[in-house]
């Protein structure tokens, strides 16, 4: 039951109604209920790690001041999340093990937003040993919190301490449906008009190994950028406008990433839950403990952070030289900034044009390698990227516009050019268009018009599961 | 009180507004010349052949020829990527509008019960859901795009995709008082494809021992096809076009297919033809894929088709 489908749109009215005539102490009931039913429609199996997840999370903080007994919590943690990477990214050759004895394998391994509560169990644990709040003792809340079924599949990661007051009080106002139906929309036209209409030119390079020349796997690769923000973002403007028809706040998780004027600016602006979590628990203490040694400790934490987070994201050649990619840009940057400082440009529009050119062209190149589907397609396109005389395409409409466009016939032609022109309008008039439906009042005309464009322009009949749902 | 009105308002004004869109796109695509459930319609072929299935006889069977050399008139209602429930709502739609053939060359191979192969594309028929016979196979083979048909607008919403550019051009069409469509007889000459990732399809398609599955929707769609014909006394004629040999030696249970096709021929007394041991077949520069030829194929292809359609008008 994804976002963008019929029987979510079923559920998520039923349980609203339900929700707002139930009394104020049973509310929290209500949502728990949901939340259950909500995973147990991926699987069974995804509500029985989340269960024994959270008990063992639970009962583990109460006694987080016995080392021996927190390390291996955390560990365990992390081994959960490495187990499921694991066995996803390997799945296929898992399947051909066990399909003669009729397992059905891929059932067992779909544990639905396990990275995502996983993460938010680990900086609990790690809060409660530090003493910022007490043990949570009451495990139905503990169990919302982490299951929560508008963040769980995909986050916003929240912090234990963000979410838990907020299950207190249950008593959304007015102003808090009209702000959640606004920030719903917005994420339904990034979702279903925006990212599902670019999906089609990033996967008819992404997914055949057909040769092409270089130039069209970076366009595809600029693409698929775009449609990640848009996917992603798109799915936690939804999660956040959910939560807020409820009367619960979810942290923002993305600050107009693709207007970074830098790599360290982007990673501010970009998926922040995670960030904020490898930032405070990986990066920090780890520049802390090497102080002394200020560039090595810069570098070592820049290197483990984005080793973890490759390894969070799946295991695989892929993330982990996605990951790389990163830790180097922001090396050379870190670096840049420690020994150029007499090299200062006045920042004008001009300057700042050329910078954010200059991120989306890094993303977008590490991102190749966070979209190859596997090592066998990522060396495939590695080798058509540094084939040098076949970058530049000899024959436009056939080399270049032609994949990108599915085919090039009329009508992919016509809707790759109107993808890109959405896209394009989309991201010139983002803030307006952001502060618009993050309002708190409900602009009715405004509701009219993104309703009809995205009946008129959205997917529904191919559209696609989240991306971030793999991880 | 304010508020509950507005909302009220807002609501009845986009359920009017989806309505009005419906009818709208409804009229474009019914004005879509390049359409052919529009085309047939608009304009009666009435013609004395014709040919029908997916890609292969679309890009590989040119109505001209057969009028050349066996002066038949004919016409190409074949669709890219459909399959027997495709066709069979076409061939429906085309007896309703059009005089009834005397001959219906029917294009089949075993990838044609196989549904891992094309598919039934119901946004070709989202202007035509007020037919209950379109209705009911639409809900057999699409049930997921049938749940929403009855959201206003959502019948053409759900495929925007195929559709917007259809709903745009069949207003071009509209007021350019446009009577022909870009191929009048339906034939698209494969020269004019740009580009395709279908080499990468066949190869995940064709992998070795590729190993064909019999889909029981495709046989009753095969055979509600037939049966169509024959109701109306139209000469069923079955053939598959020559293959490309290198391709055959992976695919385990070709064969048995076949002899399943034959099988289900005789028992509805229709002729299946196989065009083999053709010299071309051996050679890989006259196809595009597996199955189909490029121009220089079709051209040889067509001369020998001619040639046995003549053999069956004697």
């Amino acid at each position: 039951m994804i976002f963008n489908s019929l029987q979510f749109f079923i559920f998520f009215i039923v349980v609203s109604l339900v929700y707002y005539f139930s009394p104020q102490r049973f509310r929290k009931s209500v949502l728990i209920f949901a939340s259950v039913f909500f995973i147990v429609s991926f699987s069974f199996v995804s509500l029985m790690v989340v269960l024994l997840s959270s008990l063992l999370n639970f009962y583990a903080a109460q006694k987080s001041r016995h080392k021996i007994l927190f390390y291996t919590l955390v560990s365990l943690n992390i081994f959960l999340i490495l187990f499921f990477n694991y066995f996803t990214s390997a799945s296929d050759q898992l399947q051909v093990l066990f399909k003669p004895i009729g397992f059905e394998l891929n059932q067992l391994l779909l544990a639905i937003g396990l990275s995502f509560y996983t993460i938010q169990h680990i900086a609990y644990l790690i809060e409660v040993r530090r003493g910022k709040f007490a043990a949570e003792t009451d495990f139905s809340i503990f169990l919302l919190a982490s299951f929560y079924f508008p963040k769980l599949v995909c986050g916003p990661i929240s912090l234990y301490q963000e979410i838990r007051p907020q299950f207190r009080f249950l008593k959304p106002t007015q102003q808090n449906i009209e702000s959640g139906i606004n920030r719903m929309l917005f994420g339904y036209f990034k979702k279903i008009v925006l990212a599902d209409r670019l999906a089609p030119a990033v996967s008819s390079v992404f997914d055949f190994n057909d040769d092409l020349a270089g130039l069209t796997i970076i366009a595809a690769s600029l693409i698929f950028t775009i449609q990640l923000y848009f996917d992603f973002s798109g799915y936690c403007d939804i999660a956040i406008g959910v939560s807020r028809i409820f009367g619960i706040n979810l942290i923002e998780n993305f600050d107009f990433p693709l207007r970074s004027t830098s790599i360290t600016e982007f990673w501010r602006r970009w998926h922040k839950s995670l960030i904020h979590f490898f930032t405070h628990y990986i990066y920090y203490p780890i520049a802390f403990k090497l102080r002394k040694y200020f560039l090595f400790s810069t570098v070592v934490a820049i290197i483990l952070t984005f080793t973890l987070s490759s390894l969070w994201h799946g295991i695989g050649i892929t993330f982990l030289a996605w990951a790389f990619c990163h830790m180097t840009f922001l090396c050379v940057e870190f670096f840049f900034k420690q020994y150029c400082n007499n090299f200062k440009i006045k920042s004008n529009n001009i300057v700042k044009g050329i910078q954010i050119l200059c991120v989306i062209t890094l993303v977008t190149i590490s991102n190749i390698f966070f979209r190859a589907p596997n090592s066998d397609s990522l060396s495939h396109l590695i080798n058509q990227l540094f084939l040098l005389p076949n970058y530049i395409p000899n024959d436009w409409l056939a080399e270049f516009i032609a994949p990108l466009a599915q085919g090039g016939h009329q009508i992919q032609l016509f809707n790759f050019y109107t993808s890109l022109v959405l896209a394009f309008v989309f991201i010139l008039f983002e803030r307006k268009l952001f502060a618009k439906f993050n309002s708190s009042k409900l602009n009715y005309f405004s509701v009219f018009i993104i309703l009809i464009l995205i009946f008129v322009f959205g997917v529904f009949g191919n559209s696609s599961r989240f991306i971030y749902m793999q991880f | 009180m304010k508020n509950f009105s507005k909302i009220v308002l807002t609501i009845i004004s986009l359920i009017v507004a989806l309505y009005l869109l419906e009818d709208f796109f409804q009229f474009g695509l019914k004005q879509n010349q390049n359409i052919k459930m529009a085309y047939i319609q608009k304009v009666p072929k009435d013609a004395e052949v014709l040919v029908h299935g997916p890609c292969e006889p679309l890009w590989m069977v040119s109505p001209e020829e057969i009028n050349k050399l066996c002066d038949k008139s004919a016409y190409n209602l074949a669709l890219s990527h459909s399959d027997f429930a495709d066709n069979y709502i076409h061939f429906y739609q085309y007896l309703k509008y059009n005089k009834k053939p005397k001959l219906l060359l029917l294009y089949v191979t075993p990838e044609s019960f196989d549904k891992r192969f094309n598919t039934f594309n119901s946004y070709r028929f989202a202007a035509y859901l007020d037919d209950s016979l379109i209705r009911f196979v639409v809900k057999e083979n699409d049930p997921n795009y049938y749940q929403y048909i009855n959201i206003p607008f959502m019948r053409f919403a759900f495929y925007s995709s195929n559709v917007l550019f259809n709903v745009i051009q069949g207003y071009k069409h509209y007021f350019t008082n446009r009577n022909d469509a870009y191929y009048p007889d339906g034939f698209e000459p494969p020269t004019k494809r740009v580009w395709g990732n279908h080499a990468a399809n066949f190869a995940e398609l064709y992998k070795t021992n590729t190993v064909f599955k019999w889909d029981d929707l495709r046989e009753k769609y095969f055979r509600l096809l037939i049966q169509l014909a024959q109701s109306k006394h139209v000469q069923v004629i079955l053939y598959e076009s020559p293959v490309h040999k290198a391709s055959l030696p992976s695919q385990v249970n070709r064969n048995e297919f076949l002899k399943r096709i034959k099988r289900l021929s005789n028992e509805y007394h229709v002729e299946f033809f196989q065009f083999e041991k053709l010299s071309i077949e051996n050679e890989e520069r006259y196809f595009i894929s597996t199955l189909n030829f490029n121009m220089d194929g079709v051209k040889i292809f067509n001369d020998t088709l001619a040639k046995f359609l003549n053999t069956r008008f004697e």
